[in-house]
C-alpha cells in the first residue's frame, strides 16, 4: 500500500509523523489498502493513493470505521450512525434501536460491532444467509424450482 | 438492519478477520470473545482504544497511553509516543493520532507472527 510519506518534522524513531489537512487529528481507521482520519471540527478524510494526498470526504463525523462492508461513521451531532452506500454515493442511515446514544462502531471482516458507552452496552450486525424460492410455472404443473442465495443484513437469533 | 445485542458491558469493540469480537471496559479491562462463542475470555493486560484487521489487534494501554501489540500471548510494545487513537490495517501497517493530535505511522518492525487467538 502506498502510504503517507513521513514528515521531517518532529518523529521519534518508532513513529513517524505524517502530514494531515485540516484542524487536529482526533482518530484514524484503516482496512486494506483504506485510510481515513478525521479531525476534531468532525471532517473526514481520506488518503488518495493516485494524488499522494489526503482528500475531504462528504460528511461531517464524531467517528468512523472502515472494514469488509465499507466505510460506517457516526454522524457529528447526532452520534447517528451511517454508511457509505457505493452504489448511490449517499450515506445510508443506520437503525439506532435499541437506543443507542454514545455509539462507537467498529467494521471487521465479518461483522460490524458497535459499543454504547453511555449503557456499556455491545452489539452486532451479521449478515444471514437466506434461500428464497422461485417457481416458474411455464410447464404447469410442473414447476421448475430454482434456489438462489440472497445476502441481507438481519437480526441475529 | 437492525442490531443483535452482545453479551457483556464494554466501552471500546472491534472485529477481527476471523469473527472474533474485542472489547475494552470502562476499567481498561480487556475480553475477547471467540467466533460465535457467547462466554468473554479475559485478557491480559489493560487498554481502552482497541482495534483490529485480519490477524492484528492493536491497543492503547489505559495507564500510559502507549501503543500495543497482540502478540497472541501477550501485548508487545509500539514505542514510547502517547496516543489517542490506533489502527492497523490487514498488512500489519499501524497508524495513529497522538496526543498533540498528529497523524504518525509505527516505523517499528512488523509482528513476526501474528496471532490473533489468544488461547
Amino acid at each position: 500500500m502506498q502510504t503517507p510519506p513521513a514528515y521531517t518534522g518532529k518523529s521519534s524513531p518508532e513513529w513517524s509523523t505524517l502530514p494531515r489537512v485540516g484542524a487536529s487529528a482526533a482518530g484514524i481507521s484503516a482496512f486494506q489498502d483504506d485510510l481515513y482520519y478525521w479531525d476534531t471540527e468532525g471532517k473526514l478524510f481520506k488518503w488518495n493513493k493516485g494524488l499522494s494526498k489526503w482528500t475531504q470526504a462528504e460528511g461531517s463525523v464524531r467517528q468512523a470505521s472502515v472494514g469488509t462492508h465499507g466505510l460506517w461513521v457516526l454522524g457529528k451531532s447526532t452520534g447517528q450512525p451511517y454508511r457509505w452506500n457505493a452504489e448511490s454515493e449517499d450515506w445510508e442511515e443506520v437503525s439506532t434501536e435499541p437506543l443507542m446514544t454514545q455509539l462507537f462502531v467498529a467494521s471487521g471482516n465479518d461483522d460490524v460491532v458497535a459499543a454504547d458507552s453511555a449503557s456499556e452496552s455491545l452489539y452486532r450486525l451479521q449478515q444471514k444467509k437466506k434461500i428464497i424460492i422461485i417457481h416458474y410455472f411455464f410447464f404447469w404443473p410442473l414447476p421448475h424450482s430454482y434456489l438462489y442465495k440472497k445476502v441481507e443484513w438481519d437480526v441475529l437469533g | 438492519m437492525s442490531w443483535d445485542k452482545l453479551p457483556g458491558r464494554a466501552v471500546n469493540i472491534a472485529a477481527d478477520g476471523h469473527g472474533g469480537t474485542w472489547a475494552t471496559t470502562l476499567a481498561g479491562r480487556i475480553f475477547y470473545l471467540p467466533p460465535k462463542g457467547y462466554i468473554w475470555q479475559p485478557i491480559e493486560g489493560s487498554a481502552t482504544v482497541i482495534a483490529t484487521a485480519g490477524q492484528q489487534v492493536v491497543s492503547l494501554a489505559k495507564d500510559t497511553g502507549k501503543g500495543q501489540r497482540w502478540s497472541g500471548m501477550s501485548w508487545e510494545s509500539l514505542g514510547s509516543e502517547r496516543l489517542i487513537h490506533i489502527t492497523v490495517n490487514m498488512q500489519g501497517s499501524i497508524w495513529a493520532v497522538d496526543t498533540n493530535n498528529n497523524i504518525r505511522k509505527f516505523e517499528g518492525a512488523a509482528a513476526s507472527k501474528p496471532q490473533i487467538f489468544p488461547l
